[in-house]
């Protein structure tokens, strides 16, 4: 895997000129916007230039010659995850330590629980993107992959259009009243609820991890 | 080295089903027209696709079963894939030597210095000789004792070609047990270089032999209509109609020169075999 995360690395590393213009971007809007944006805008640039190097990867046919080196399929796979979440939680301390930096800067804001919860609240968020965005990107590529993320986003839409009356109709047919259980939810400390949505999202990269294995084994070149 | 047996796969327009051996110390072509198969076959040999039947074994092994270290006994140069064109040969000697043991650093850097390759240039400004060159000279870095190479002269001007050739001559020659899979449509390109040849055609082995019995023992007979209705036709593999006369191919290019002393009897190259073959009649 050695081999691969170096690869990755030194592609990022020609895309260095756009990690500037982004750094740029950042610091401009995080004095100008509020800090929490600055924490939720960097780790996503940086995750997708980790998906950049999937397209990179199989631009030109790229990836059969990749797999004639001593990799595999699999060590491909688990690779992508790697340096997606290291450069997610990475990029994420690194716009942490940014933002505290202009509340101190502009002395407008303060390092409050509230800050650092909602600070706290986007490595789940990002480690969701990252469970979903990876086998999509590796299955469909970067064009047909985007597409499948509209269709996803349209499917998720509908949900939250018809979410009260699917709410209801689960609580009438099945007994289950969602709605209350989400206000208990809401009520349970902030620690235990991100502590769940950590347990939650790591069982939801667990399968996309198992899913993208799948998908580069059955894969032809 | 490698073993294929009955090596089936099918495509929409296409089937492959081939059988060939390599044994260990051998430079190997596959020649064929585009489309002919190679690629298919060096891909099986390689691990990228999945037989629909029969085995293909490479250092006693299935090829989807390779490790790592499997895998670094094997380089391979494809002909439409190599590293990301956005890295330069710098990332590459960095990328090289964390996959390979063996990865031979000093070696690389001086032949990048002889081939005239840039090391802090991106590869997508590279002419597509350099890319070749580089491609070449990535399979022969680490000391592998399987070189798989498809097409790895395609688009070359002669001398990038020769250059090519020449690696691949001292590649050998540095070790005698090491082994060449290449395949080419340039057959010039294979007759000083490998020591036997199996021509492939739409997706079939039409004829496996070795170089020095096709350039000693396989000649072109230029006949009249008249002549050659009195030849002997027992050792013709292929022959063409012209306008006036028949163009015909040989394995026995002796007897013909024994039995008819009159008859312009001329050595073949691959390419002649090739035009017969796959252009004539049999």
């Amino acid at each position: 895997m050695k081999g691969l995360i170096i690869k990755d690395f030194r592609m990022l590393g020609q895309q260095k000129n756009l990690f500037v213009i982004y750094l740029v971007m950042a610091i401009v809007l995080g004095f100008s916007m509020d800090g929490t944006f600055l924490v939720t805008y960097f780790p996503m640039i940086g995750f997708f230039l980790v998906l950049s190097t999937i397209s990179l990867d199989n631009f030109d046919n790229g990836m059969a010659f990749l797999m004639t080196l001593p990799t595999s399929g699999k060590l491909y796979a688990l690779e992508k995850y790697v340096i997606g979440s290291v450069i997610a939680i990475g990029t994420w301390a690194f716009a942490t330590v940014l933002q505290f930096g202009m509340f101190f800067i502009k002395k407008e804001a303060f390092v409050t629980s509230e800050v650092l919860s909602m600070d706290l609240a986007i490595i789940p968020i990002l480690l969701l993107a990252i469970a979903i965005m990876i086998p999509i990107d590796i299955k469909f590529g970067t064009e047909k992959g985007r597409l499948v993320m509209f269709v996803i986003a349209g499917i998720f839409f509908m949900i939250f259009l018809g979410g009260k009356s699917i709410l209801n109709c689960i609580k009438e047919q099945k007994g289950v009243d969602i709605q209350a259980m989400v206000k208990g939810i809401e009520a349970a400390p902030f620690a235990t609820i991100i502590a769940g949505a950590l347990l939650i999202v790591s069982l939801l990269l667990v399968g996309s991890v198992m899913l993208t294995i799948r998908i580069m084994e059955k894969r032809e070149y | 080295m490698i073993k294929i047996k009955d090596l089936q796969k099918k495509y929409n327009d296409f089937e492959l089903n081939v059988s060939l051996e390599i044994p260990e110390g051998t430079v190997t072509g596959l020649i064929g027209k585009n489309g002919a198969g190679k690629s298919t076959t060096i891909k099986s040999v390689l691990g990228l696709i999945k037989p629909d039947a029969g085995e293909v074994l490479v250092m006693d092994k299935n090829p989807k079963e390779f490790t790592a270290t499997d895998k670094e006994m094997i380089g391979a140069a494809l002909s439409d894939s190599g590293f990301s064109m956005v890295l330069t040969i710098k990332d590459v000697i960095a990328i090289l030597r964390a996959f390979y043991k063996n990865f031979d650093e000093n070696e690389f850097c001086r032949l990048c210095k002889e081939q005239e390759l840039p090391l802090d240039k991106p590869i997508k400004e590279f002419s597509s000789g350099m890319k070749a060159k580089l491609r070449v000279l990535t399979a022969i870095s680490h000391k592998a004792k399987l070189l798989v190479l498809d097409e790895p002269t395609a688009g070359l001007d002669v001398l990038a070609r020769n250059q090519v050739l020449d690696m691949l001559r001292n590649y050998m020659a540095e070790d005698d047990s090491r082994s060449i899979l290449i395949s080419s449509h340039i057959s010039s390109d294979l007759e000083g270089l490998c020591d036997d040849i199996y021509m492939i055609n739409k997706g079939k082995i039409l004829l496996h032999e070795d170089t020095d019995t096709i350039l000693g023992k396989y000649g072109i007979l230029k006949v009249s209509e008249d002549v050659y209705k009195t030849l002997d036709r027992q050792y013709l593999l292929a022959e063409k109609k012209d306008q006036f006369s028949y163009t015909c191919l040989t394995n026995e290019k002796q007897f013909y020169l024994d039995n008819y002393p009159n008859v312009v009897i001329e050595n073949s190259s691959i390419d002649d075999m090739i035009v017969l073959m796959l252009g004539g009649e049999r």
